[in-house]
């Protein structure tokens, strides 16, 4: 990886110095890979899409030298582009998160570009040699004890999904099969998820992958039926490890909590709120999480009650949470603050 | 039966001595060869020559001859020729004996040309598989199905034995197959081989080519159907009659009628053209006659109808087709005791004859009386269990009358019956998806909504209905029972097939009475659909069929729904484009005689749009003129079943060419500001999209010229405005694009003033002014959808909050799936109010499914809070939380609605 002077030093020192994060913004790190764009337009998408997910990043409270961008031409923005993103210095970026993360922390990949396939194999579409599913599955190998969030924006990305897919991984690819091979609109969406308060569905003042990805996967659907045009993405996402995409995943992992988006639903870009920082407040925090729990089962369970039984139940619970809540709020300083979920 | 050796042997051998007697005959010169001229399709030199010189005629001749005189009809001829024959030559039966039959048999002399075929059957000549057919589809007329069957199978036996069949013989075996389909579907396949093996076996021959195109078209495939007759119509392919080896070069009477069958099942207006062609090449082609009837009785000109039947009956007095189609004409003239009459007659001739009942299921539903169709459909099934078609209409009509599940199985009998039928099949398909919606009440009206759409376009639906259903009740003094189904298709194919069947139907909405179709909006383009116009003509038609009991004219229940339209909400309704004045300075507006034609056989491509707009003028000037009581006498007379001629004389005092008259007045007075410009320019516009003036792009000296020259030319004012706009001469372009304004109103189509004018008042500050412009364009135009929202914004910078609510009401009636519109309304009804409205519109950003769920569903909560419906607050905040458990101000709603103790 050739990092511009000073980045590679910065980045090696942060190694060193943060190797104990206490924080998310410490525990976070994150690879942003603007691939070749071919035509200008498709230059300046890419790189818009990567400088939204990059501002994103910061402005959640990911640390500046734990956010590697690579793009085709590293000169269009030196303020952020890290270096080009050739598919040495790719791989030697995934190498670096692997160093400067420890077991349990998040690491995030997304690919930004066009994407090929040929001879079964899919590759992204990068300045010099490409790199292929098989490739970034090497090298993911070195972040097995991570929790890695891994998003192929390109075309064809959906040849990705199953050669990634891996317990404890989140694969989103904007595509369902190495078929589909036009031009995509999903990352573009994805980035804005992050930028849009209408990508937070639960109002916790964060936007987790799964609501990037139902936001995204939401605005394609909406422009192919507003402009009448025949659909030709469809975005997958995988967080059990089953190497089967789903298109729809919920928050609740389907009715048996096995099913895609669980994961993905936890998994912020970006630092949470710590909780409260005397016994008290760690109590209400406990008690969040119980009632989180159980909101949770009786969500499952929905199908299966009555709606009577359901509601009633269902209140029960959220005028508790929201008592929790006010309470760890009014601890915190205000109603501004957001408690943690 | 099965078919024995010496069989065989007779058959080869009859066959040989046929050709050779055929090739002794035509030994006379090239040019003079009967067999030759009717080869070509000239059949009168053929008859002439065969007829003339000495008259002496060889048997092989006599051939010929019958032939040539049956492709014209000239029975009696053949009657006169062939039956001393055969008393006289025993060869004769082989030769023309099969011609004798199809002469008796289409002149109603059904036992003789029985006797005569069974006859060339025991001969086992070179007709025998051509008579076995036709006495097989004779029999099956007379009731006697068992031995038609019997006979029929004993073609498809002989084509197992591997025969060398000519291509009349293979097209016979090919009938047999289709006639046996009733009992037997897969045959339908066999059929379309045998077809093929025909046209294989001689390419020239035109029967097979007909017939199979008639049986795609019995399948509803018009499309293969006209690919199986193109080679026929131009002159590849020539007729056999009669199994003789005649033909015509030029397309033969039965290719001209199944031409007219297959424009007409396209909509095409040549149908009748080429149906009357097909009876001047055979006067006597009963057929035609009865497919000339049925296109009348479209047209609701039942007494033509009725002439047309006796003239089919006077050639064939035992047709049973002739005779349906006149019992079809009687009942819907009224005068069910002549109805009453005929049917007896056909009941009595062949008791088992579902086609008179189909026959008249057909016409009802051609005159919208769907409850009656539904009636003769059933009595089709009774008479007839294997009647699939009648299954299908039976099907087809209860599903109009609301009668879903009923339909379904009726539907599904036919298609056990008839796989083959895409008309049914995509009918069942369709419902097949009826599951993926939701019904629901609202007042009088049942709605069925895709289950996607339910939620955002029910409560919009229901309201406008019960708007309508007051309105008109009051208007009509009528009350159609209720519930009223309303079923809405998000996709327009689905609406078509509810429709009509199939996919490629142009309409937007259909009213079968108390069940109404429409297109959801989301069926359609963003601004090519009104569906709150739509829906409030589809009710309008409910009414007027209603108190009609469905016998209104179709002119008139289009006028008066468009009417409606226009009474309903500004800008809603047809209005005057420019091709309807140019139709009008053409002469090209047909006089309520012959107005029907405009809907149902239209002329030229737009003349469906302009007669519903000139049906519409028509009841407006009989309201302006005689008065709205007049007009629901005019209503009642149609119910007792009199016509449009005597109820204008009796109930207006006027005569139909008088009205005309006073109408055609009217309209010259009405467009009197645009109607000089048409009547000076010799270029026109084609399509109302397309309208903007292009006078083949002339030159801008020369539109200033024509300007400057003629201020009263609408054209020439538009036009020389246009180029002054597009040079961005904005002050210039004012004054004639103003000028233009006045001289046509009406006009808002593409390259419209106000549009221009909008623009260039707003890029010139004057917001007020480009405010006015747009709410004159939208005035007249309930479909731009931009010019709305436009307008809209402009409103509220100009901050006229109240007017800018009522545009985006408007809007919503065009597209309502624009959540910022909802947004946007429900903002302004929070501060304007009222409070049910600002719910309503949150409750349809709710709807939409927004990414913001959980916020959506928190404002909606707090404006219920608010409005004191706290009980649906409680529950709208719990649905908000349900998403988003820590969001802090439904936590907080949902906490003060708990202590305050809103259940």
């Amino acid at each position: 990886m050739r990092l511009r002077p000073g980045i590679a030093a910065g980045l090696a020192l942060t190694i060193q110095l943060f190797g104990a994060a206490v924080t998310r913004g410490e525990t976070a790190f994150v690879v942003l890979v603007a691939g070749l764009g071919g035509d200008a337009k498709f230059v300046e998408s890419f790189h818009e899409q990567a400088t939204m997910l990059y501002d994103a990043a910061i402005a959640a409270g990911v640390r500046s030298d734990r956010v590697v961008y690579l793009a085709e031409d590293p000169e269009r923005d030196v303020e952020r582009i890290a270096d080009r993103s050739s598919r040495e210095n790719v791989l030697s970026a995934i190498s670096s998160a692997a160093d400067a993360t420890s077991p349990g922390d998040e690491v995030w990949v997304i690919l930004i570009g066009h994407g090929s396939f040929a001879d079964g194999t899919t590759r992204i579409n990068l300045p010099g040699p490409d790199l292929s599913d098989r490739d970034f599955s090497r090298e993911l190998l070195r972040l097995a004890d991570r929790t890695v969030v891994f998003v192929n924006t390109s075309s064809s990305s959906g040849g990705f999904l199953a050669t990634l897919s891996h317990p404890g991984r989140v694969v989103v690819t904007a595509t369902k099969s190495a078929a589909q091979r036009n031009e995509t609109r999903f990352g573009s969406h994805f980035a804005q998820a992050f930028a849009a308060v209408t990508a937070d569905e639960d109002r916790d003042g964060q936007v987790s992958v799964l609501e990037a990805f139902r936001y995204a996967s939401r605005e394609v659907a909406r422009y192919y039926e507003t402009e009448k045009l025949l659909v030709t993405e469809q975005a997958l996402l995988d967080d059990n490890g089953d190497r089967e995409g789903a298109p729809n995943p919920d928050d609740l992992g389907g009715a048996d909590g096995l099913a895609d988006g669980r994961l993905a639903a936890s998994l912020r870009l970006g630092a949470s709120l710590v909780a409260g920082t005397d016994a008290a407040a760690d109590a209400l925090a406990a008690s969040r999480r119980d009632l989180t729990r159980r909101l949770e089962e009786l969500r499952r369970q929905k199908a299966g009650l009555s709606e009577d039984l359901y509601l009633a139940e269902l209140e029960r619970l959220l005028v508790a949470i929201a008592e929790v809540d006010q309470q760890l709020k009014a601890r915190a300083g205000g109603p501004d603050s957001e408690p943690e979920r | 039966m099965t078919a024995e050796r010496p069989y065989r042997w007779r058959r080869v051998l009859a066959r040989t001595l046929l050709v050779v007697a055929i090739a002794s005959a035509a030994g006379t010169a090239f040019g003079q060869d009967p067999a030759e001229l009717l080869r070509r399709g000239e059949v009168d030199r053929a008859i002439e020559v065969l007829t003339g010189a000495d008259g002496r005629r060889d048997l092989a001749q006599d051939r010929l001859l019958v032939a040539a005189w049956l492709q014209r009809g000239e029975h009696q001829r053949v009657i006169d020729l062939v039956t001393p024959k055969l008393e006289e030559d025993r060869g004769a039966l082989r030769a023309i004996g099969h011609g004798l039959g199809l002469a008796l048999a289409r002149s109603g002399r059904f036992e003789l040309a029985e006797e005569v075929w069974r006859k060339v059957v025991q001969d086992a000549g070179p007709d025998d598989l051509m008579a076995r057919i036709d006495l097989a589809d004779l029999l099956e007329a007379g009731g006697r199905a068992e031995e038609a069957e019997q006979l029929a199978s004993s073609l498809i036996t002989a084509y197992n034995q591997r025969l060398e069949l000519s291509s009349a013989e293979l097209t016979a075996v090919a009938r047999a197959c289709q006639s046996l389909g009733r009992t037997d579907p897969q045959l339908f396949k066999d059929a379309l081989k045998a077809y093929d093996e025909a046209i294989a076996r001689d390419p020239e021959n035109a029967e097979p080519r007909i017939r199979l195109a008639e049986l795609f078209l019995e399948k509803y495939d018009s499309q293969q159907a006209r690919e199986s007759l193109a080679p026929v119509l131009t002159g590849g392919a020539p007729v056999l009659t009669g199994g003789a080896p005649v033909g015509t070069a030029s397309p033969s009477a039965p290719a001209l009628l199944a031409m007219a069958r297959i424009q007409h099942f396209d909509g095409s207006p040549e149908a009748l053209a080429l149906t009357e062609k097909s009876l001047e090449a055979n006067p006597s082609l009963v057929e035609a006659r009865v497919f000339l009837a049925q296109l009348r009785l479209e047209l609701e000109e039942h007494a033509v109808a009725v002439r047309e039947a006796e003239t089919a009956l006077a050639g064939n007095p035992r047709s049973l087709e002739a005779l349906s189609v006149l019992a079809a004409a009687r009942y819907l003239q009224g005068d069910l005791e002549g109805f009453g009459a005929i049917r007896g007659q056909v009941l009595g001739q062949s008791p088992g004859y579902a086609g008179l009942y189909v026959r008249l299921a057909e016409s009802c539903v051609q005159n919208r009386l769907y409850r009656q169709a539904r009636d003769f459909a059933a009595q089709a099934v009774a008479v007839d269990p294997r009647s699939w078609s009648g299954w299908g209409e039976l099907g087809m009509n209860q599903l109009r009358l609301g009668e879903i599940e009923e339909g379904r199985a009726s539907l599904e009998r036919a298609f056990a019956g008839d796989p083959y039928n895409v008309w049914n099949k995509n009918t069942l398909d369709l419902l097949d998806t009826f599951g993926d919606y939701r019904v629901s009440q609202a007042g009088r009206f049942e709605l069925f909504i895709h289950q996607r759409e339910a939620e955002l376009l029910g409560p919009y639906i229901g309201a406008l209905a019960e708007e309508a259903y007051q309105a008109l009740a009051v208007r009509y003094r009528h009350r159609p029972p209720t519930p009223i189904r309303i079923e809405v298709y998000p996709s327009h194919e689905d609406f078509s097939v509810r429709t009509v069947g199939l996919a490629g139907l142009g309409a937007l909405g259909v009213s079968f009475g108390t069940v109404l179709a429409i297109d959801s909006p989301s069926a359609r383009e963003v601004g090519h659909f009104n569906w709150g116009s739509t829906l409030w003509h589809e009710l309008t038609h409910t009414f007027t069929l209603g108190v009609t009991e469905h016998r209104i004219p179709r002119w008139l229940t289009e006028g008066l729904s468009v009417l409606e339209e226009r009474r309903a909400r500004e800008g809603w309704g047809d209005d005057v484009r420019p091709e309807f004045l140019q139709a009008l300075r053409d002469g090209r507006l047909l006089g309520l005689r012959e107005i029907n034609n405009g809907f149902v056989r239209p002329s030229f491509p737009i003349q469906i749009a302009l007669s519903y707009y000139q049906a519409s003028l028509v009841c407006e000037l009989i309201e302006t003129e005689f008065g709205w009581p007049k007009m629901l006498e005019l209503l009642d007379g149609y119910r007792a079943g009199e016509n449009t001629e005597a109820l204008f004389a009796r109930v207006l005092g006027e005569d139909l060419d008088a009205f005309d008259r006073r109408f055609f007045a009217h309209l010259e007075h009405r467009f009197a500001g645009a109607l000089p410009s048409f009547h000076a320019q010799a270029h026109d516009v084609h399509e109302s999209d397309e309208a903007a003036p292009r006078p083949a792009r002339p030159d801008p000296a020369e539109l200033e010229r024509l300007a400057a020259e003629r201020p009263d030319d609408w054209r020439a004012q538009l036009g020389w405005g246009s180029v002054l706009f597009q040079r961005k001469e904005y002050d210039r372009a004012m004054v004639p694009l103003d000028r233009a304004k006045t001289l046509f109103p009406e006009f808002v189509g593409g390259g419209n003033p106000y549009r221009m004018l909008a623009s260039a008042k707003r890029s010139a500050g004057d917001l007020a002014g480009a405010a006015d412009e747009l709410q004159h364009l939208v005035a007249h135009n309930e479909l731009a959808w931009d010019e709305h929202r436009e307008l809209a914004e402009l409103l509220g910078e100009l901050d006229r909050k109240s007017e800018r609510a009522g545009v985006l009401e408007r809007a919503i009636y065009i597209y309502p799936l624009d959540p910022q519109l909802h947004h946007e309304l429900a903002l302004l009804y929070g501060e304007l109010g009222p409070a049910e409205r600002r719910i309503r519109e949150l409750r349809a950003v709710v709807a939409l499914d927004p990414p913001s769920r959980a916020e959506a569903l928190y404002d909606l909560a707090a404006a219920l809070a608010e409005a004191g419906e706290r009980g649906a607050a409680r529950r709208e905040v719990l649905r908000s939380l349900e998403l988003a458990p820590g969001y802090d101000p439904a936590q907080r709603l949902l906490l003060d609605l708990v202590r305050d103790g809103t259940q």
